[in-house]
């Protein structure tokens, strides 16, 4: 597949990526750390409530360890996460790992489904601008996709909410009791977020038709919609591609707004509860979740990138 | 101070010509089509709509009209007096929608203000100094890029006692990271051209260099990028106030408006409807007047 050589360039490069990828994640934890010590909210009162008398609030202090050095409380929370441990919810005492894993499944869910239907019309629309360059389609086309992008993501979703959950009672309104329940809020982030797909799969598309692999292909008598689809579209894609990579990660925490309009309890709600409750390390543990999907997503992303076209310079890119 | 440069590296007249010609040339440009000069109108008339708002508002925005509720409670709809209808608190919508308009433009204006002037001030710091300094200001860079911002933008926001002023610190510091890696990949060329070179060997400290010669070079991206980024940070305002960290009532914003009728969506659907297009509007202003610069820029190099 790659030219000698090539393969141990990649290699060489995801393991970079990988150790860089390390780093990125500890910086979150560290992050998520030094935030949780210099704000003003004392955990021990908030697991013993707001009546709780002091004595109470002290033992939960100590039992915590808090009074120990901060180096020490450091060293003890990379050692607790390094074995997989993201400690207990202090609002409900349940494993914060396992609160995770129930409420993941409804996010994954909805941002696969989101960043699916980015790239199906994001790039529908980009092949309807590109087959035509000026044409009527063309300018349909970056219409549709300037309304998206204008389009407030929650309040398009209230706006579906209303006339296709309400008015026309398609779909529930809101809550994930029924099987259909991802339809409105995917839609809501996919079409708001194809705009972008559409400018760079459009440009992409237009730049491929200029290569001269195309021109060899039309002499040889292809139909411009074979030339289309199967020559250029092809590599027009590799750039969205990439985008959706990005877009995926960005969305596992940008889907908090929309899970709130359509009431889904994924990670965004958790983590909003656990903001409104002050519950620390729920509210950790989904940041360094999110943060680790993030970093994973842009590693992969850059290699299927490298690996889709030979010609980018590994070596330049690290 | 040194004294002024004997080279002629840049004749300070020469320059600000260009730039006035390089401006005006970009403004045709930009009025050039149709999409641009909607973009302009728009941009114009918020700003103009943002500045004048409790002129212009026929209402108080806070008071509740006796009249303003129907006998069985409920808004009254669009009329003579009240020509958007009211609220479900009996008070005037168009006023509250201006004065919300103008709430939430100040905090996304001065929030831009804030994340271009941190962005700028670290990516060119990063690129110009190179080594280590931009190895730890990128990697940092990375590592809040990679936690979501509306989380801690939230989270920040709930520990503080929200006020509008804490509204636009939160918002601005979380929106530079995309422009400090933008601008440091621009310094980063910039730096290696010969009237950098020629004003470090004539003699300029670091500080001049960057202020005087490469900054200078650098604004129209941040021009570009904070045009585009102005509208996401106009919903992103908006977005805090829908789930409740943002402008505190009974302060309007326009995601206030929509989250406070989007209780009523089933029986008044226009109490989140009218705010949610008067948004939109926004963005749409501004998303064509960011599309036309880049593209104004662009057709310029």
């Amino acid at each position: 597949m790659f030219p000698p050589g090539i393969g141990d360039g990649v290699l060489r490069f995801a393991v970079r990526r990988f150790v860089g990828g390390i780093g990125v994640l500890w910086g979150v934890i560290t992050l998520v750390f030094i935030i949780g010590y210099v704000i003003p909210i004392n955990p021990a009162r908030v697991i013993a409530g707001r009546s709780a008398p002091l004595s109470v609030v002290r033992s939960i202090y100590h039992q915590l360890g808090l009074d120990r050095p901060l180096p020490v409380q450091y060293g003890e929370y990379l050692w607790r996460l390094v074995h997989g441990n993201l400690g207990e919810s202090y609002a409900t005492n349940q494993a914060v790992s396992q609160a995770l894993l129930q409420r993941l499944p409804y996010t994954l869910e909805l941002v696969s489904l989101s960043v699916l239907g980015e790239l199906v019309i994001g790039v529908g629309l980009a092949v309807l601008a590109a087959r035509k360059h000026g044409s009527l389609g063309d300018g349909v086309a970056s219409v549709v996709a300037m309304v998206g992008l204008t389009l407030p993501t929650f309040w398009f979703g209230l706006v579906l909410l209303y006339a296709f959950a309400y008015k026309l009672a398609f779909f529930p309104l809101g809550g994930v009791a029924a099987a259909s329940w991802v339809v409105l809020p995917a839609f809501s982030l996919a079409f708001t977020g194809a705009g972008f797909y559409t400018r760079i799969g459009r440009s992409s598309i237009l730049d491929e038709l200029n290569e001269d692999y195309v021109r060899t292909a039309r002499s040889k008598g292809a139909t411009s919609r074979r030339v289309l689809i199967h020559h250029a579209l092809r590599n027009a894609l590799r750039p969205v591609v990439t985008m959706a990579g990005l877009d995926f990660a960005t969305l596992m925490g940008g889907v908090l707004v929309t899970e709130q309009v359509f009431g889904i309890p994924g990670l965004g709600t958790l983590s909003w509860t656990a903001i409104l409750q002050n519950d620390l390390p729920m509210l950790e543990g989904v940041v360094i979740v999110i943060g680790a999907v993030i970093v994973v997503m842009t590693i992969l992303t850059d290699l299927l990138y490298a690996l889709l076209d030979p010609r980018v310079n590994l070596e330049a890119t690290g | 101070m040194l004294s002024p440069p004997t080279i002629p590296v840049s004749g300070i007249a020469g320059t600000s010509d260009r730039q006035r010609g390089r401006a005006s040339q970009v403004w045709r440009a930009v009025v050039a089509r149709p999409s641009g000069i909607i973009g302009v109108a728009i941009t114009l008339l918020v700003v103009v709509v943002s500045v004048f708002a409790s002129l212009l508002a026929p209402h108080s925005a806070y008071y509740q009209f006796p009249n303003g509720l129907t006998n069985n409670g409920s808004p009254v709809g669009p009329g003579a007096q009240f020509l958007l209808g009211t609220d479900a608190l009996g008070r005037d919508l168009l006023s509250r929608l201006l004065v919300g308009l103008q709430n939430t433009m100040e905090v996304a204006v001065a929030a831009n203000v804030i994340a271009a002037a941190i962005g700028v001030a670290v990516g060119s710091v990063a690129g110009y100094a190179g080594g280590w300094v931009d190895v730890i200001l990128m990697r940092t860079t990375e590592v809040l890029l990679a936690v979501p911002a509306i989380l801690l933008a939230g989270f920040i926001a709930l520990v503080t006692q929200p006020s509008k002023l804490s509204l636009i610190v939160i918002i601005g510091a979380v929106n530079w990271f995309y422009l400090a890696r933008i601008v440091r990949g621009e310094v980063l060329v910039i730096r290696t051209r010969q009237f950098v070179e020629a004003s470090t060997i004539a003699g300029a400290r670091h500080v001049r260099v960057l202020i005087r010669h490469i900054l200078p070079q650098v604004w129209p991206l941040v021009a570009v990028y904070t045009t585009l980024q102005f509208s996401t940070t106009t919903i992103f305002v908006a977005s805090l106030s829908y789930v409740g960290v943002g402008i505190q009532p009974p302060t309007p914003s326009l995601g206030d408006l929509i989250s406070d009728g989007s209780a009523y969506l089933t029986s008044v659907p226009r109490l989140a409807i009218i705010p949610g297009i008067a948004l939109g509007l926004v963005v749409l202003g501004l998303n064509l007047l960011g599309d036309a610069l880049r593209d104004a820029l662009a057709r310029r190099d």
